[in-house]
Formats: structure tokens, C-alpha cells, sequence
């Protein structure tokens, strides 16, 4: 038994954990609130996305489109990662061992990575690109995150039915 | 009286009409699959037990069949309805478009929305914003649609006694009356009003009235698959 089962087992026991198990409405509720901030997250990042692809909004800074979505996409995150950890205290056991579960948050990370390395090179210098046609790393940048964000979206689908259709594991020793 | 024996199948001139009341659930049947006319109304012509079900109803409340139940049982049995109800990943594959249209068409409505409300991007024009966002919208609008009308497809009869499943239709239905007053009142004197940070009240309902609905969509589009 690995410490990561130990603690998701742990977190299933939690009280909020059996609160999401016991309640018919409150998975469903929280499950339509992630959609609704995944809406938040992925659009707001799409739209920079696709400004820095040279696909929207072309005649605007991207540093001005940067500061005035990234508020709500960071809004959207913070949804995502409560009503995300609420989803899956209500089944931590089953997503530990789940492969859509581990590829899900594996992008996720990726995302982030990306975004990282974005902000702390291309975007750098972003006040000697901000109104021209952006470099290719930017579009890169870009292209990947929008496949990335997406492809979240797909696997928190897969893994709905996955994870309700996978074995109850038994509990650590 | 004879009228009882007389097995009358019940049949419609429209295509999607002809169906048989096999295909009500708990109807009763004789043994040519047909149900005795005049043997009663409503429940028990089709000899329906009074189920209680809360909010869902599953069978027509008038002694004719609904024409919308009629067109919902013809689309289920399309080769399109079966196919998508049959297959194990056909479902969840569309589904998975619909929730990547979903973001589309209601994120980047919300950004209208939200400067229209005059909450953010207030110095954006909004014909602008509007020019800008609206061919994305369409375009996941149009995603939505098709999408939406396949996932029906394949639980047509359900979705046609689900309450959920209306208010969703309703909401979509308000959403786009609301876009029209909008469209046709207070943006047609749009180029007085779209470099003021606050919009006219007529707008900042609109806006408000629009965001509201749409994500009440999205949520209800969840607690479909639970309905």
C-alpha cells in the first residue's frame, strides 16, 4: 500500500468526503459547477490562445488581452480545483487507481508547465512583440495549450463513466 | 356492444406517427400488439397504472398520442437514433463535442455578457465585442445543435418525459428570445451607447438576464443525465 492510497483512502472518510457519497444531489450539483468553471477556464485561456496564434483580436496588445482574461481564467481555476477535490473525495479510491484520472491531472500539470515556461520566457519580451505578428514559441505555446485544455475536457468526460463503472478497491491494511 | 373486441391499431398520416402503443411503456397489449379503442381514456385506455412519479410524466395526458412523444419515438428508431443508443462509445464521444461546444458558444457569450452587464472589458466597444465573438458563437451554437439533436436521438422517449430536459429547452428558448429583444431594442441604437462604460438599462438586463440563463443551461444539461 502505497502512502498516495493511504491518503485518498483517507480522504474518502473525511467528512465532506462522506457527505459527497451519501447525498443523490450533491455530486450532480458539484459536477455542474465544474462544467460551469471549466467554461470559465477554457474559454478565457482559448481566447488568449487564440490571440497568440494570430487567430482573434489580432488589432489588440496581447499583454492587454493577457491582463483582462487571465483574472477570470485564473477564476475558473480556483472552481475547478474545489469543486474538482470535491468530486473526487466522493471516489478517491476508485480515480487512484484509474488511468483517465492520472493521464487527466498529467495534463493538467502539463498545462501548467507550459504555461510556466511561457510567462517566464516568450511573454518576458512581450512589449517588443505585442502588437506584431507573434514568434512561433508563442504560437507553439498556443496550439498545444488549447489541444491540452480540450483534451482535459474530454478525459473529465471518459472519466465520469469510467470511474462509475470501475471496482470499489479493497480498503489499506 | 362489440366495441371492446374491435382492435383498432392507432395510426397517423405522418410518417413519425406511426407508431404502435407497444412502444408506451406499461401499455397493454392483446395479443395482435394492439390496444382496444373505446375500452377507455387517457391511463385507462392504456391501462396504465397511476404511477407516481414526481415532475415525470411518460406517457401523453390526453387520449391521443402527443405529436411530440409521436416525433420522439420515430427519431429513437431512425438508424441514427438505434445506432447512437447502441453503440458503447458513440454516446460519450458526442457528448465529449457537445461539452467542447459548450465552451464556445457560452464563454465567449459570457464575455458579451459581462461587458454588456458592464462587469469587465468595459473598454471594448461592444459592436466590437459583438463583431469579434459572435461567428464564434454561431459556431459553437451550430456544434450544439447537431450534437444535441444526435444525443436526443438516442433517448428520445426518455428526454420527451424528462422535466429537466424541457426547463433545459425552455432556458434555450428564453435565451434566444432574450438575444432577440436585445438585438432588436437596444442594440439598434448601439452606436450612441457602446463606448459608455455602464450600458443602458435595457442592455445590462440583457446581459444579466443572458449569462443567467446560460449557465443555468450547462447546469441543467448535467442534471439531465441524472433526471
Amino acid at each position: 500500500m502505497t502512502p498516495a492510497y493511504a491518503f485518498f483512502h483517507w480522504l474518502a472518510q473525511t467528512y465532506l468526503g462522506k457527505l459527497m457519497q451519501g447525498n443523490d444531489y450533491l455530486f450532480p450539483t458539484v459536477e455542474a459547477l465544474h462544467i460551469m468553471g471549466s467554461v470559465a477556464l477554457v474559454a478565457s485561456t482559448s481566447v488568449l490562445s487564440l490571440r497568440l496564434a494570430g487567430l482573434f483580436l489580432t488589432e489588440i496588445p496581447v499583454s492587454k488581452i493577457a491582463g483582462q482574461f487571465l483574472p477570470w481564467a485564473w477564476l475558473g481555476f480556483g472552481c475547478q480545483v474545489v469543486t474538482g477535490t470535491l468530486l473526487f473525495m466522493s471516489e478517491a479510491t476508485q480515480a487512484y487507481a484509474n488511468v483517465i484520472f492520472q493521464v487527466k491531472m498529467a495534463l493538467i500539470i502539463v498545462a501548467g508547465i507550459i504555461a510556466l515556461i511561457f510567462h517566464q520566457t516568450v511573454y518576458r519580451r512581450v512589449k517588443t512583440w505585442d502588437l506584431s505578428n507573434p514568434p512561433f514559441s508563442a504560437k507553439f505555446a498556443a496550439y498545444v495549450s488549447i489541444a491540452i485544455w480540450f483534451a482535459v475536457i474530454a478525459a473529465g468526460r471518459w472519466l465520469n463513466s469510467s470511474v462509475a463503472n470501475s471496482p470499489v478497491p479493497p480498503p489499506p491494511m | 356492444m362489440g366495441h371492446e373486441n374491435a382492435a383498432v391499431k392507432v395510426s397517423y398520416t405522418a410518417p413519425w406517427a406511426q407508431v404502435s402503443t407497444a412502444q408506451i411503456p406499461g401499455a397493454a397489449r392483446d395479443s395482435s400488439g394492439t390496444t382496444s379503442r373505446l375500452s377507455g381514456f387517457g391511463r385507462e385506455r392504456y391501462n396504465l397504472k397511476p404511477k407516481f412519479t414526481k415532475n415525470l410524466r411518460q406517457y401523453p395526458r390526453s387520449t391521443e398520442m402527443h405529436i411530440l412523444y409521436s416525433l420522439s419515438s420515430w427519431l429513437e428508431n431512425t438508424l441514427m437514433g438505434r445506432s447512437i443508443h447502441d453503440s458503447v462509445w458513440l454516446f460519450p464521444v458526442i457528448e465529449t463535442v457537445h461539452l467542447f461546444g459548450v465552451v464556445v458558444l457560452v464563454g465567449f457569450a459570457s464575455v458579451l455578457d459581462l461587458r454588456l452587464m458592464g462587469v469587465a472589458f468595459k473598454d471594448y466597444t461592444v459592436s466590437m465585442l459583438a463583431e469579434r465573438f459572435l461567428p464564434w458563437m454561431w459556431t459553437g451554437f451550430v456544434v450544439q445543435v447537431v450534437t444535441g439533436i444526435l444525443l436526443f436521438a438516442s433517448e428520445a422517449t426518455k428526454m420527451y418525459g424528462s422535466g429537466v430536459f424541457r426547463a433545459k429547452m425552455l432556458m434555450i428558448a428564453a435565451a434566444g428570445l432574450n438575444a432577440l429583444v436585445f438585438h432588436v431594442l437596444a442594440y439598434r441604437s448601439v452606436g450612441t451607447w457602446e463606448r459608455d462604460p455602464v450600458a443602458p438599462l435595457s442592455a445590462r438586463f440583457a446581459g444579466a438576464f443572458s449569462i443567467l440563463l446560460w449557465f443555468g443551461i450547462v447546469g441543467a444539461g448535467r442534471w439531465i443525465a441524472y433526471s
